[in-house]
């Protein structure tokens, strides 16, 4: 157990009780790596991080560098936020993002949808982007004594 | 199965609203006493308690004291949406396994004046304070329910073709269905055209796409059917209970397969097998609308229409008083108040007794006279001769409850 804390887009990120395939994930992030566990047993990649593989249970993994590149499986544009540290960057786009590798057992990672400076871009007027649409992520570094950095998508053109 | 039946026995209910007017503690109290004086139990009958909630409420035994009995058995559950369906089911586990008698169910919540559903409190306004894989999400400015559920919504638009004005006939219908009843939140009538212009939230929904959080107490008493036969009023029995079905991996709902499709397709199985039923034989619904889309998704995976079908099933009158099987009489948590459901199953309780509290005159018994008039003028939400009720209850996309109701 551990915990990490930083800011992302002004906004307090506290973990306080990251658990070690968590901080192990965000490791990689924060170096620019996307990295996830495949299976020491059977080779299938997992996410969310886990202590054990969802198809043969074994505990031992490996991390393997990812090409963090996949489509847009469905996505929601937040008009309203929550978090008040966000309400200047509304309306954006959460993304839920099917990657290509390993496509016979899908593998979705969510994000935010930025733009070239790795802002979350602002989701107003027409757009060119939908289901389906190919994205590539990027890491937005956060600031962090501890070292996050948070995969985000943006567009693959 | 049990080897005995069990029944709903009494409901009860506080006022829906807006106002900070009691604790969770008070509101607790006051639910349970109501639902014991219905079913004419005297409170220190009642030696199980079964309470949930999402660190927002008051526990049992702070209640039993109030209300001035002792228990046998009770439980506080960390849970809120599908919740009260999972507690019937473990009541009755409970009551077999001869652990107490008489259970009372309660849910007490100051959802709009205290802790609201995006985790937001009064005493902490900003976010995230994650944990675990909470990172995942609510670092990406996604955590309230309507942000995390929206796109199970988008996808089922994307698989199915279904559009923003099937869904919005969800909240239409339920509207008519508060227009006649007086404890309604939100009595008007409204209309596609009013619910499309609302502001977007987190997209497809909009403003009136979303159910509105309440401060409210409510409760159920289950209690074995031999005993409910000599209470006030005609047991409605439980027929058939699933409690909090899972899709793999559902701590992401969108992880494994389609997130258009919910927990329901599981869930259905179990139900429909043991309610002795079947969903066409079904006189009313009381599915889980926090969201229009939430209704018109869990009606599909259910089996009251076809997969994908449900934008036409929501569109096409049949869930409307009068219709051939209405949804959410009460106005339900879109137009009632939003207490995780528990007024949608009080609903489904007084429709099976015969005996709505809508604005109907009251006999010289002291029970409604029913016109049965579901028109445009009508003022009666009883559901003529109802025998059958199924309630659907939602967690997430990925998980679900479920009850199949019947008069004894």
């Amino acid at each position: 157990m551990m915990a990490l804390a930083g800011s992302y887009l002004g906004m307090d990120l506290l973990v306080d009780d990251i658990d070690e395939d968590n901080a192990a994930y965000f490791g990689h992030c924060a170096a620019g790596r996307f990295c996830l566990q495949s299976c020491a047993a059977c080779r299938t990649l997992r996410y969310p991080p886990a202590p054990r593989c969802p198809v043969c249970r074994a505990a031992e993994s490996a991390w393997r560098p990812i090409t963090g590149a996949g489509v847009v499986f469905t996505y929601t544009v937040i008009h309203q936020a929550t978090q008040p540290r966000m309400k200047p960057h509304a309306p954006y786009a959460v993304l839920i993002v099917e990657l290509d590798a390993q496509p016979e057992r899908p593998l979705r990672v969510p994000g935010i949808l930025v733009d070239d400076r790795c802002m979350p871009l602002r989701a107003t007027g027409p757009r060119d982007w939908g289901i389906g649409t190919r994205v590539r992520m990027r890491f937005a570094r956060a600031d962090a004594e501890d070292g996050i950095a948070l995969p985000v998508w943006s567009l693959d053109r | 199965m049990a080897s005995r039946q069990y029944a709903i026995v009494g409901i009860g209910e506080t006022s829906y609203s807006r106002k900070p007017e009691f604790t969770s503690r008070a509101l607790a109290a006051t639910a349970i006493l109501r639902a014991a004086e219905d079913a004419g139990v005297a409170p220190e009958t009642i030696d199980g308690m079964l309470a949930h909630g999402m660190n927002d409420t008051c526990g049992c035994q702070v209640v039993a004291g109030d209300i001035g009995t002792r228990l046998d058995f009770h439980m506080d559950c960390l849970a809120g949406g599908a919740a009260v369906e999972a507690l019937v089911g473990v009541a009755i586990g409970a009551m077999e396994a001869g652990l107490c008698e008489v259970v009372a169910i309660y849910r007490a919540m100051n959802g709009f004046s205290q802790v609201r559903t995006g985790g937001t409190t009064a005493q902490t306004p900003s976010g995230p304070h994650a944990s675990g894989d909470d990172i995942h999400t609510k670092a990406h400015g996604w955590s309230s329910p309507a942000q995390m559920f929206a796109p199970a919504f988008m996808r089922h638009m994307h698989e199915y073709g279904t559009t923003s004005a099937q869904a919005a006939m969800v909240k239409v219908v339920h509207s008519e269905h508060a227009a006649r009843n007086p404890k309604a939140i939100y009595p008007q009538t409204v209309t596609v055209d009013e619910i499309l212009a609302s502001r977007m939230i987190a997209e497809p929904l909009h403003l009136l796409d979303c159910c509105t959080e309440t401060n409210s107490g409510t409760c159920l008493i289950v209690t074995a059917l031999e005993r409910a036969r000599d209470l006030r009023h005609p047991p409605v029995l439980v027929r058939a209970a699933v409690g909090r079905a899972c899709k793999p991996g559902s701590a992401m709902y969108y992880q494994y397969g389609s997130p258009a499709t919910t927990a329901g397709e599981h869930a259905a199985k179990l139900l429909w097998r043991h309610a002795g039923v079947l969903p066409q034989e079904i006189d009313v619904t009381g599915a889980y609308d926090a969201f229009t889309f939430t209704s018109l998704m869990l009606l599909e995976d259910y089996g009251f229409c076809a997969k994908g079908e449900g934008g036409a099933y929501v569109s096409s009158g049949i869930t409307r008083l009068g219709g051939e099987r209405p949804n959410n009489t009460s106005g339900g948590l879109l137009c009632e108040g939003y207490s995780n459901g528990m007024n949608l199953v009080i609903e489904n309780v007084r429709q099976l007794r015969h005996d709505v509290d809508d604005d109907c005159p009251l006999g010289p018994d002291g029970r409604r006279r029913h016109s049965h008039d579901h028109g445009p003028q009508g003022r009666c939400r009883q559901v003529r001769g109802a025998q059958f009720a199924a309630n659907l209850g939602w967690g997430t996309p990925g998980m679900g409850s479920a009850l199949v109701l019947g008069r004894a």
